[in-house]
């Protein structure tokens, strides 16, 4: 199980990193959008419906579950 | 390297232009058509022309970019490239100087980003708390049955939920009624002619400049109070009090009043056009209804607090208020200006030429949605990015979405529970307005309404 990221459309809401802390967190600069950052970018398993949570409730859309 | 270059030309290719709609007359191009009926004139250009459809509002030549990979291109797109800024400098003398479309880009980007801090989740909690108490109060004295005139109502009712997510509960209540005639002022100031010059010599204009200036003495009291108080409310106005710049210096007193405004104009009238369809919508379809009105039933049976989590577990209802966004978008067009030439396929639109996407056109592409003009909510979301658009797309993406969906439903989940509606003139009465820039019915919009038997929270009369 991997994460992809499409970071064009991250506008930095951080629902992500409140849902899924272990997989996301946010680079937020204050420079413009704060934008995510993988910090696991192989989940395990355990984390699944957290990581599932973060990419149904990311309001850009930004987070995509693939299993290889 | 974006879509749009990649998709481009091989090298030594020539490139084409956009092919032009037809009809354009000789004083000012097609902006005659354009403003009587402007989803009917996209829809004639795309027809026409297909993805790429260049015509002429009043010497501003606009390329309208249809379909899934066009709309991409745009989205994508860097503000170096296709500026969003410098397409909506009408907003400027409303939302005032140094704001957002005014700002140099860095702060510009620094101000939406604090914006966005305003929509994090912790907000976001008594946000959802704020408009369930607002709605509570807007309904408290319908009794069993009544009609209401949706326009009218859910303006109002709106309003009152972004003053008090704006600016809290003690402003909305004791403080709105100037903010709200101020309000009206400064959307009075957005006139055909302000997109010639928002500058002009003219009446309305003066009013909307002293309307910013007095909106501004309103805010800075608000603000020296806060500081005083040391009083924490949760609202997005402690947010942009809080936000600073790279730098480290907070915004000032002008930029969060603009902030404000910017956010009120975002929000406000999209999410008022949208509760008015979303209502029609309910009380013409009694089936879809049933099953959400089953599933907030089930909700309250697991004894879910009301609140976030349990908003977001309305598949039925989000899927509902989706289909109405996609039919009735509530934004319609969206404008970027070329800043440098942009390449699309084997086209090129030179910089200083508008581009713009229509939203309302993208949601009645058969090939995403089958049989487009019938209301389906059970038609699943196109696979395809960039197919559904009802929030556009890209960096520039309403910020507000999530806000904007969990608003609707905190109404919507409140209102079915307690009501049941039916429509109070002939179906095909209820007609999309497209005279504004915002969709909404056509006034009036009248829906009636009578008490669920044995529903919740309600005490007898």
């Amino acid at each position: 199980m991997r994460v992809v990221l499409d970071l064009d459309l991250c506008q930095g809401h951080g629902v992500c990193v409140e849902e899924a802390p272990d997989i996301f967190r946010l680079n937020d600069d204050g420079a413009g959008y704060g934008r995510v950052e993988l910090l696991l970018p192989q989940p395990p398993q355990a984390l699944r419906a957290s990581l599932e949570r973060a990419a149904r409730y990311c309001p850009n859309r930004v987070i995509t579950v693939v299993d290889d | 390297m974006s879509l749009a270059d990649a998709a481009g030309a091989g090298p030594g290719a020539p490139w084409r232009s956009a092919p032009k709609v037809s009809g354009a007359r000789a004083e000012g191009g097609h902006l005659a058509e354009f403003a009587e009926n402007f989803c009917r004139f996209l829809a004639r250009a795309h027809r026409e022309c297909g993805e790429l459809a260049e015509f002429d509002l009043g010497g501003q030549e606009t390329v309208l970019m249809s379909g899934p990979e066009a709309q991409e291109a745009f989205f994508r797109a860097p503000d170096e490239q296709l500026s969003q800024a410098l397409a909506y400098q009408v907003m400027v003398p409303v939302f005032g100087p140094g704001v957002i479309f005014d700002a140099p880009p860095e702060r510009c980007k620094a101000q939406l980003k604090i914006q966005v801090d305003a929509l994090r989740y912790q907000n976001m909690k008594n946000y959802a708390g704020v408009i369930a108490g607002e709605v509570e109060d807007w309904s408290a004295a319908w009794g069993e049955q009544g009609e209401l005139e949706l326009l009218h109502e859910f303006h109002q009712l709106t309003l009152h939920t972004a003053t008090h997510c704006l600016l809290g509960g003690h402003f909305r209540h004791h403080l709105s009624e100037e903010f709200y005639r101020l309000y009206q002022d400064l959307q009075a100031g957005i006139q055909a002619v302000s997109f010639v010059d928002p500058y002009l010599q003219q009446p309305v204009f003066a009013r909307r400049d002293r309307a910013r200036e007095r909106l501004e003495q309103l805010v800075s009291e608000l603000i020296a109070r806060r500081r005083a108080s040391g009083l924490v409310v949760g609202d997005a106005l402690e947010t942009f009090m809080a936000g600073t710049y790279p730098d480290g210096s907070h915004l000032t007193d002008g930029e969060i009043t603009g902030l404000v405004i910017a956010t009120l104009f975002a929000g406000h009238h999209t999410s008022s056009g949208a509760a008015a369809w979303t209502l029609v919508e309910l009380a013409r379809h009694p089936e879809a209804c049933r099953e959400i009105v089953a599933e907030l039933d089930a909700i309250d049976a697991r004894g879910l607090a009301p609140g976030l989590q349990a908003l977001r577990e309305m598949p039925a209802l989000e899927a509902f208020i989706g289909e109405v966004l996609r039919l009735h978008p509530p934004l319609v067009v969206l404008m970027r200006r070329v800043m440098r030439d942009f390449s699309f396929r084997d086209a090129l639109i030179p910089a200083g030429k508008t581009v713009a996407v229509s939203i309302y056109e993208s949601h009645q592409n058969p090939d995403y949605f089958p049989e487009p003009a019938r209301f389906d909510p059970h038609r699943p979301e196109p696979e395809r990015m960039f197919a559904y658009i009802p929030f556009g797309g890209g960096r520039h993406k309403c910020a507000g979405n999530a806000f904007a969906m969990l608003q609707l439903k905190a109404i919507f989940s409140a209102l079915l529970r307690r009501y049941a509606f039916e429509l109070a003139a002939p179906p095909e009465r209820y007609v999309d307005e497209v005279a504004n820039m915002t969709m909404k019915p056509r006034a009036p919009c009248v829906v009636r309404y009578r008490a669920r038997k044995g529903s919740p929270g309600r005490t007898p009369a």
